[in-house]
């Protein structure tokens, strides 16, 4: 594959280089920056969820949980597209309403209290500096399949072509960079599929499909079955569910789409790229597993399936779009993390006068340091990459789900409740984690339940107890 | 409103011990039922497996050889069925194993003493019937950092395209091809002739994408 994988990997780069010169050009304010001048439509915006929510976690985690455990991971995805649904309709309509640019200028703006947005950015800043561990840790892995690389050589040129791209154009080119993202991820893996079935049984597929399922049943006959049980999987899709319904970038994507009915269609579009993707990503972890029955590590079967089994040019596209994936997520959430550090702190607490210009190049410093953390935790091998998705997961829902979702659909609520739920939320999930009670083995009783009725507790008690917000700053959120 | 030098140091601060924090959450013991599907990958490993595949007689016969670590005692190796094919296991050098079916697969497994040190296995087996995909036997452990799997295939077709096998294989000496990778498959896919279903996808996605980029530009172009 060798020459052929570098002739697709370059053709890609010039593409997407080109692309971000040309929004560079386009970027004149921090609104461009951040949200593409609101003029994303519905078909690139719902390419553009699709390819955020389909992560390195996806390409490498989730295929590799199927590889591990089978079909029964896949229920999960019911739950994430239950919080798309939640996001469809009762959050994303007021955010666009109230025209924020930023999770925290929501928080601010809904409950009246710079401090609580700053607690939510401070939030946003700390978990995603996590979340892109995971994505740092995918991308060692697949070039240490592909080009048997150390890791750390590989999430530098990660953090390197990625910094890039997003200081030069911000929101508006990656969304188009997405858009194409999202195209070669689906295209790459409906063509992956038969070629798998064909390797394991031929090339009639019912026959193929049942040959390879008889003998990843005689592996672990939990493989096409349960592997989880149902209460593991509901709270896994709990996780999944409650984060992404009030999950900071993707709400930023939001914004940058043209109207309310057009983020609704998006959201339905990306359901649609999301279903296919799901399934075959399942198929390429099972047969993965099939053909190469013991690999070192799970996170290893997409890259080697690609590698080792589909044909060249297919194999090809489907490692550049897994490390697509890897930037496009990255990308993503440094643009989230970069404005939390320099849009909802720099810019309201240290420098509030600060020009336009300045506060986009403030975005870009915060985007650079942010990129580097990540990278020493990514050595240190924390879990596989869907576990720490997973557990990043509890904790965007743990503090967000409640202030956000709850937040813009109950007018009683405060800033005093909020911050107490975003606290408590964090705090209960991390403790919950900590003491290892969060395994089903203890009492099943899964972190995520824990933070998100420990955070909804303490915004309902804290908001009784203190006054209502005034009926002004509402207005844009309830009439 | 702060200084900028303290912001800089309360929003380090906040980043690492919440950092550090959710990554002693992330770093735990995993849980149960997160762990791998077999119990015994948590141990057993794999340091090289040379696999000679010989097509030139009646039956397919392969003769295996694999250097395994079995700390815990236990030895596994499993083989997919292939339909139509029968499979004889003509001998096995090494610890006693036992050949059993188990649904659509085949399982060859024992027990010797634990230890840490490598335990050689030979597997000779036959196949016979409709063979386009030889079915190997792959170990439960998983291979070593640096470990390597060989597969020499002899008594193929002139006219099949090794290039088309699967693992993809090179000419070597005399009649031979041969296949170098790190992970044993469970199948080979003999070399075939003619077009594949894989040189088909490959020059389908080759002209999709020629084609929807000239599209682009025609009507980039028209629309000035």
């Amino acid at each position: 594959m060798g020459p052929i994988f570098y002739v697709v990997l370059a053709i890609y780069l010039v593409v997407i280089m080109g692309i971000s010169i040309w929004g560079y050009f386009q970027t004149e304010t921090e609104e461009d920056f951040l949200a593409a001048g609101r003029s994303i439509g519905p078909l690139v915006g719902g390419a553009v969820l699709a390819a955020t929510q389909i992560s390195a976690g996806t390409f490498v985690g989730t295929a590799g949980r199927h590889y591990l455990t089978g079909t029964s991971w896949w229920f999960g995805w019911f739950g994430l597209w239950a919080g798309w649904l939640v996001s469809a309709f009762f959050v994303a309509p007021k955010l666009r309403r109230l025209g924020a640019l930023t999770v925290p200028d929501y928080i601010t703006t809904r409950y009246g209290s710079p401090v609580a947005g700053a607690l939510a950015g401070v939030l946003i800043v700390i978990a995603y500096t996590i979340y892109l561990v995971a994505q740092f840790q995918a991308g060692g892995e697949i070039a240490n399949v592909i080009f048997g690389m150390r890791p750390l050589t590989a999430m530098l040129l990660i953090v390197a072509s990625t910094a890039l791209y997003t200081l030069l154009g911000g929101v508006r080119s990656s969304s188009y960079i997405e858009f194409i993202q999202t195209l070669i991820m689906v295209g790459a893996l409906l063509v992956a599929v038969p070629v798998l079935l064909n390797q394991v049984g031929g090339v009639n597929p019912v026959a193929a499909i049942r040959h390879a399922a008889g003998f990843l049943d005689s592996i672990d006959d939990r493989l096409i079955g349960w592997y989880y049980r149902p209460r593991e999987i509901i709270a896994f899709g709990a996780a999944f569910g409650l984060s992404i319904a009030a999950s900071p970038y993707e709400m930023t994507r939001f914004y940058s789409m043209r109207d309310e009915r057009t983020v609704r269609r998006a959201i339905w579009i990306s359901i649609g790229f999301q279903l296919i993707i799901s399934l075959c990503i399942m198929a390429v972890g099972l047969l993965t597993r099939a053909i190469f029955p013991s690999l070192p590590s799970q996170d290893q079967a997409t890259a080697v399936m690609a590698f080792q089994i589909l044909p060249p040019v297919v194999g090809a596209l489907l490692l550049v779009a897994m490390l697509s994936a890897i930037m496009s997520t990255v990308n993503s959430v440094l643009l989230v993390t970069g404005a939390g550090v320099a849009h909802d702190l720099y810019g309201r607490f240290v420098n509030r006068t600060a020009s336009q210009k300045h506060l986009v190049n403030a975005n870009r410093v915060s985007i650079v340091v942010l990129a580097i953390i990540p990278v020493f935790f990514a050595l240190q091998q924390l879990g596989d990459v869907q576990g720490i998705v997973l557990e990043m997961a509890k904790f965007v829902a743990s503090f967000f789900f409640v202030p956000v979702v709850i937040g813009l659909n109950w007018r009683r609520g405060n800033a005093k409740g909020a911050i107490a739920a975003m606290l408590t939320g964090f705090l209960a999930c991390l403790v919950w984690s900590l003491t290892g009670q969060g395994g089903f083995a203890a009492h099943g009783i899964d972190a995520v339940e824990v933070g998100v009725v420990t955070s909804l507790i303490a915004f309902v008690v804290v908001s009784r107890l203190t006054k209502p917000s005034p009926t002004q700053k509402l207005e844009v959120f309830f009439d | 409103m702060l200084s900028r030098s303290r912001f800089a140091a309360v929003l380090v601060t906040a980043v690492a011990s919440g950092a550090v924090a959710s990554g002693a959450a992330i770093g735990r013991p995993a849980a149960a039922q997160e762990r791998a599907a077999t119990p015994e990958d948590e141990t057993a490993r794999t340091r090289g497996a040379l696999i000679h595949i010989d097509l030139a007689g009646e039956a397919v016969v392969v003769s295996a050889r694999y250097r395994l670590v079995a700390p815990d005692g236990r030895i596994e190796l499993r083989a997919p069925k292939q339909p139509g094919a029968e499979i004889r296991v003509a001998s096995v050098d090494g610890p006693p194993l036992e050949l059993e079916a188990r649904g659509g697969g085949w399982r060859l497994r024992g027990e010797v003493p634990p230890a840490s040190r490598d335990i050689p296995v030979v597997v000779r087996y036959e196949i016979r019937g409709p063979v386009d995909r030889v079915p190997l036997f792959v170990p439960a452990g998983p291979m070593v950092d640096g470990g390597e799997t060989e597969i020499r295939l002899t008594g193929a077709p002139e006219a099949g395209r090794p290039a088309k096998a699967f693992p993809r294989m090179t000419r070597g000496p005399g009649d031979t091809l041969i296949a170098r990778l790190r992970d044993v498959p469970s199948i080979v896919v003999l070399p075939r002739t003619g077009v594949s279903l894989n040189d088909l996808l490959d020059g389908l996605v080759v002209i999709v994408i020629l084609s929807t980029t000239a599209s682009w530009v025609v009507i980039r172009f028209r629309s000035g």
